[in-house]
């Protein structure tokens, strides 16, 4: 605190010894901005002033800065992996001097494929199998071995070659000495037979040289090999984009959709609600009843969410301003369900305030009631009493003004979560707290989802929670607690989504819940002086960045955690995901939506 | 990501470390962008396959929503996504590859909820080999912000038939289907114990892979709320380049542009303004064009506009000014940019911005936005936006109260205490008494701001204006003591911060800033109490338990002092102060061979200061250790050779 230091500096003058200043002062601060594409700007407009208080952070949350030594060697690290990537994009031009420069001389790996024993799966046109490890070594040694070893490993592609790694980990002791990397390869194209990708996991490790700027690739212990074929005559993958034979028919498309929301946001008054980073849902429901699906889009404020309606030919028409649907507010999700058992869909906008509206046939809506509810995410609609009525759920995230997660791994000064209860005619009460669903609801909760997953009967509910621990509300006749904590499913992470499945089909309900995979946030994570002597911290914050989870229900009342076993775990910084049988063959598949921001900038953090 | 902080406890590096990542966002620095979308295969139940390449669905956008539906009704899943890139939202259509069967069951309920969400519904196959069963539950709402499908799809493999279809409709028992037919849609209705058959469609949909223009960089924004300015003075384009306000005039509109004389896309700007002055004129349009030519530049700049016969005003823009202006577009715009040349920000006759255009802007569009002056607010709102649509929520408040924020924090703190001014006592942009509040809490930040930065007198003002709006904030009652502090009217201050204790007597700073106050005006037995007082409350502060040691070494208490600032080493071993100021008081004390290890202990942590080294030097001369004392002189020679000099001398009048 200011007023603190000066003070102290205040009384100095008069004790017998000199006390000098020991704050540092903090280096000027340089960062590129966007400008437009012809546009001059401003002399002497770099960012300045505002940011000197907060300057050190940025330096602080700048990889190459000090006390980050992982990231520093990542970056390092990857200009060889970039070799890498490239002698597998052409892999039958590859010559063992391309790596000359990557690999030490006494470079070793084990046999990157592992130990082949038939399909792990051959159903449909797509076969996949894994390698068992530990595999053998390979003959030689040194940049020779290295460049036979990527050769068989890509030469199965004709075209199309995408590689790419991933530095998931490093473990680094001190600069200057051998350290190991977790690597992550995924590499993918046309094949003879159709279209191929390989994900592989490699224990690797580096070694510094004297003279040289980057360490040399000592040897790789591959811990994954996983190649996936589908069958396809016409090399085609398993979907296609029709977005456009859908939508650009529709004025909206070009005028609204077919751009961006940061390309938005720099034309449109952020008290509007317009904000870049937003999330925005949608809905597929059969608004007008005539048996095809129609699509609502939810948008930031400032423009008008879009009802897409679907013609005969699977064309689709906005409708949004016909319907009454057109709402101009911040929505950030919608539902469509019979909330009044008249057969037709009615609709829940979660704007500020929430609006609920009547199907009123005609493919007309009105507005029927409204709920005061500010920051609602997902909404999740179920009739937990078994009254005959829909009732719905809202997540809600960050109180107004307190938008900061405390503490981070486990914060508990959300929004509460709310259930309204519907009465009748249209009317929906707080039943929140009177059911027992204000337990443990001070969460940053973005999306929830019911299901009975201890099969007597009544719908449970699970909330996925950013910065901490979900919930699993048990429903005992109506009343809820929280048994998230006794049935092992609290996955205390950045939870986003969440969604049930029966992922081994054993007739009972499963959970997926999506997280947060960083790259840099695992690593930095994993870094020994991250949280020097909180060993219970680390914990939880290397746990924050494992990605997503699946839990299998035992059918007792508990779950057990499969994700890592079960591969599910790298779907990135990952927002919805949900369960889906991809290929018709009766198997719960999963289907995830990643990225946090894309800008300009392409130095990701 | 960032520091995590103390359970309950704001702490500021953590706010400060989300403060910098969300600037760095709005400005346009990637946070694990360009991720491509996963999609796992289930291989047997217990494993999973990556196959987001082979299945195509791997699109590198910052997805969100994501739902489940069989759009072109081919039997086959097809997902809609939204995300933040252009297109906002993708349908990938399922190419059915798979050559296998299936089921869609559309349920309708009776007696429980009709849309029959929570129904648990089994498909068993006609002689089913394995293990597997088939059991979905129907959700309303699942994954991220988005409601898949009511239509119930089952993938059935190889299945030549289907056995039975068992529901468990919600609050119901179960109801057994039988003849439901395979690779069919049918609806299943409570009660009916039937399926009934829906007719198939046929739709053919290309595939294609769309691609979003490219902004442009250039554009306008109309501001929902306008927002009133604070002082704004640009440099007369004369030879006193005196610097004057802005001068506005009831029911006429100022474009503040600005332009430089080399920027092509500006001239040509200035010359169609100039061109079309009567219409601007007309439409009550005043242009005051501002250049941000540097002083090289100017007699090019001053050229140009005479060649063009500018009539309207013109002058420099101050870098004042300009940071004014940046910090308008900042509290505009989510993004934040560098302002583009050129760029222009037209203003109300009672100075309120209106609408920032970046880039050249027409004429036409000035004309029409001039208009937008005398919209009320719900008008107003419907005229700023692209498209039409009906809204729920209030009309939006321009927030004066962020606006001073940023000013401050660009740190000019006199414009920011004279726009909060306009603000008190009660926020005329409404609000209650939650913006009551924040604004006295702002106010409190402020009046510190001012007074690291000397600015006394108007950090005073603030602090009563804080306290003008609640009476009760300790904060403003204490900034008021610091502030007299600062101004030696110490009768004054310690009243104030008497009345800070009363109102928060947990704050261990307010009777530490007392006990500073007495100390200097040698109060020594009152200000230890006060530091007392203060370490009762927070016994971790070492600069009370350091300065009230200061105190006792005033009043020669050598070994009461000692130990306070032991104490305060203690707490914090890095305290360098503290460590000298042992060795210090031990030295005039001439407890020698304690104070030469003090001594060591401050030169441990910085070995290189020369007032430390000197000091110890001395001690050495002193306890008779001159070979010590001399290679002291050889570290101290290359860092301070006055102070070589000196401990030379020293070394020599003792030989």
């Amino acid at each position: 605190m200011q007023v603190l230091r000066r003070s102290a500096l205040t009384l100095s003058f008069l004790l017998p010894w000199g006390c000098s200043g020991d704050d540092g002062t903090q280096p000027p601060q340089t960062e590129s901005g966007e400008s437009g594409q012809d546009l001059a700007v401003v002399p002497g407009q770099k960012e300045r002033i505002a940011l000197n208080k907060i300057a050190y952070k940025y330096d602080y949350l700048d990889p190459e800065q000090d006390g980050w030594n992982t990231e520093v060697l990542a970056a390092k690290v990857k200009e060889h992996l970039h070799r890498i990537e490239e002698a597998l994009h052409n892999p039958h031009e590859i010559e063992a001097s391309d790596l000359a420069a990557v690999a030490t001389g006494d470079f070793t790996c084990t046999n990157l494929t592992g130990k082949l024993s038939g399909a792990d799966y051959d159903a449909g046109g797509i076969v996949v199998v894994r390698g068992a490890f530990p595999s053998g070594p390979l003959e030689g040694t040194g940049a020779a071995v290295l460049a036979a070893a990527v050769v068989e490993f890509a030469d199965q592609y004709t075209e199309e070659v995408q590689a790419h790694f991933r530095v998931v980990r490093i473990d680094a002791p001190e600069l200057g000495a051998d350290f190991t990397t977790d690597l992550r390869l995924e590499l993918s194209g046309r094949t003879a037979s159709g279209r191929g990708q390989q994900t592989a996991e490699w224990s690797c490790t580096w070694r510094p040289v004297v003279g040289e700027d980057l360490p040399r690739l000592a040897a790789i212990v591959p811990t994954l090999h996983e190649s996936v074929i589908a069958k396809s005559e016409t090399g085609e993958p398993l979907f296609e984009d029709c977005t456009e034979a859908v939508l650009a028919g529709d004025e909206s498309y070009a005028a609204q959709l077919l751009r961006s929301q940061r390309d938005s946001a720099t034309e449109l008054d952020k008290e509007l609600g317009m904000a870049f980073r937003g999330n925005f849902g949608l809905a597929v429901g059969d608004v007008n009843g005539d048996r095809r699906d129609d699509l609502y889009v939810c948008m930031e404020g400032g423009l008008p969410n879009r009802l897409y309606v679907q013609q005969e030919d699977g064309t689709a028409r906005d409708v949004a301003a016909e319907a009454g649907l057109d709402y101009l507010d911040r929505s950030r999700s919608v539902l469509f369900v019979d909330l009044d058992d008249d057969g037709d869909q009615d609709c829940v906008v979660s704007t500020y305030p929430v609006t609920i509206h009547e199907n009123v046939g005609e493919g007309r809506f009105e507005r029927r009631a409204e709920a005061p509810l500010a920051n609602v995410y997902s909404m999740a609609s179920a009739d937990f009493d078994q009254d005959g009525d829909l009732d719905l759920y809202l997540c809600r995230y960050n109180a107004h003004g307190t938008d900061l997660p405390l503490p981070y791994h486990d914060a508990n000064n959300g929004l509460d979560n709310v259930l309204l209860r519907n009465e009748g005619s249209w009317k929906f009460a707080d039943a929140t707290q009177a059911i027992g669903l204000d337990d443990n609801n001070e969460r940053f909760s973005f999306a929830a989802s019911w299901v009975d997953y201890d099969d007597d009967g009544d719908l449970d509910l699970y909330v996925a929670n950013d910065y901490g621990r979900n919930n699993l509300y048990k429903n005992t006749r109506g009343t809820f607690h929280d048994a998230a904590a006794e049935a092992g499913a609290e996955d205390i992470s950045a939870g986003m989504s969440v969604c049930w499945g029966d992922a081994n089909a054993d007739g009972r309900s499963d959970l997926y819940v999506s997280n947060m995979f960083s790259p840099a946030g695992n690593r930095i994570a994993f870094q020994r002086n991250f949280r020097e002597g909180d060993d219970a911290d680390l914990a939880s914050f290397q746990r924050h960045a494992r990605g997503n989870s699946l839990f299998v229900n035992q059918g007792d009342g508990t779950f057990v955690d499969t994700s890592v076993d079960a591969g599910v775990t790298m779907a990135r910084w990952a927002w919805g995901s949900i369960f889906s049988d991809l290929n018709n063959d009766g198997l719960e598949d999963l289907y995830a939506v990643n990225g946090f921001i894309t800008n300009e900038d392409t130095g990701d953090l | 990501m960032s520091h995590s902080p103390e359970a309950g406890i704001e702490n500021k590096s953590y706010r400060d470390g989300w403060i910098a990542v969300h600037r760095m966002i709005r400005q346009g620095k990637s946070w694990s962008g360009r991720e491509r979308h996963s999609a796992f295969l289930n291989t047997g139940g217990a494993r999973f396959a990556d196959v987001s390449a082979v299945a195509g669905i791997d699109l590198q956008a910052d997805g969100r929503a994501l739902a489940r539906v069989d759009w072109d009704q081919d039997g086959g899943i097809d997902f809609w996504t939204s995300n933040r890139n252009a297109p906002r939202v993708h349908l990938f259509r399922n190419r059915r590859a798979d050559g296998n069967h299936w089921v869609q069951l559309d349920l309708v309920g009776s007696g429980g909820n009709r849309d029959a969400i929570g129904a648990r519904v089994e498909v068993v196959p006609r002689d089913a080999a394995g293990e597997l069963r088939y059991v979905k539950t129907l959700h309303a709402g699942e994954g991220f912000l988005s409601q898949s499908s009511k239509t119930m799809h089952f993938g059935l493999g190889a299945a030549e038939a289907i056995e039975r279809v068992i529901v468990r409709w919600p609050g119901a028992g179960e109801e057994v289907f039988e003849g439901v037919q395979i690779d069919r849609r049918q609806v299943l209705g409570q009660g009916s114990g039937a399926a009934q058959a829906l007719p198939a469609r046929a739709v053919a949909l290309a595939s294609s892979t769309p691609d979003a223009p490219r902004a442009s960089g250039r554009g306008r924004v109309a501001l929902a709320a306008p927002l009133p300015m604070p002082r704004m003075l640009y440099a007369q384009a004369d030879t006193t380049a005196s610097l004057v306000p802005i001068a506005f005039e009831p029911g006429r509109a100022v474009l503040v542009n600005l332009w430089a004389s080399w920027c092509a896309n500006c001239r040509k700007e200035l010359d169609a303004f100039h061109e079309h002055a009567a219409e601007l004129d007309a439409a009550g349009v005043d242009v005051l064009a501002l250049s941000v030519d540097e002083e090289a530049e100017r007699p090019a700049a001053l050229k140009f506009l005479a060649d063009l016969g500018w009539g309207e005003a013109s002058g420099w823009a101050p870098s004042e000014l300009l940071d004014v202006l940046r910090t308008a577009e900042e509290e505009v715009l989510d993004p934040l940019r560098e302002l583009a040349l050129p760029t222009s920000f037209l203003l109300s006759g009672t100075g309120r911005l209106v609408a920032i255009y970046r880039g050249p802007v027409e004429v036409e569009t000035l004309v029409r936005d001039a208009a937008l002056i005398d919209l009320d607010a719900l008008a107003l709102r419907d005229a700023v936006v692209p498209f039409p649509g009906r809204w729920v929520g209030p009309t939006p408040v321009a927030d004066l109260l962020t606006f001073a924020n940023r000013l401050r924090d660009r740190g000019h703190l006199a414009l920011a205490a004279d726009y909060l001014a306009r603000l008190g006592p009660r926020n005329p942009e409404g609000g209650g008494d939650e913006a009551t509040r924040s604004l006295a809490q702002s106010l409190v930040l402020l009046g510190a701001d001012l007074t690291r930065d000397g600015l006394l007198p108007t950090a005073l003002e603030t602090y009563k204006r804080a306290v003008a709006l609640d009476a009760e904030l300790a904060l403003a009652h204490q900034g008021i003591g610091i502030v007299l502090s600062e101004l030696r009217e110490d009768a004054r201050a310690i009243r104030a911060l008497q009345r800070a204790r009363g109102l928060d007597p947990k704050d261990a700073r307010t009777p530490y800033l007392v006990g500073v106050i007495l100390a200097r005006g040698e109060r020594f037995v009152e200000a230890i109490a006060a530091f007392d007082q203060s370490l009762s409350l927070n016994p971790k502060n070492v600069k009370a338990h350091f300065n009230r040691g200061a105190v006792f070494s005033k009043q020669g208490r050598v070994d009461q002092a000692i130990e306070a600032i032991r104490k305060a080493r203690t707490i914090e071993p890095a305290y360098l102060q503290a460590h000298r100021a042992e060795a210090q008081i031990l030295h005039a004390r001439k407890r020698l061979p304690e104070a030469l290890n003090a001594y060591r202990s401050a030169l441990a942590l910085q070995p290189n200061h020369a007032g430390t080294l000197v000091a110890f030097g001395v001690a050495q001369v002193e306890i008779g250790d001159r070979a010590g004392a001399l290679r002291t002189l050889q570290r101290l020679m290359p860092l301070d050779a006055n102070l070589a000099a000196q401990l030379q001398a020293e070394i020599s009048r003792v030989r």
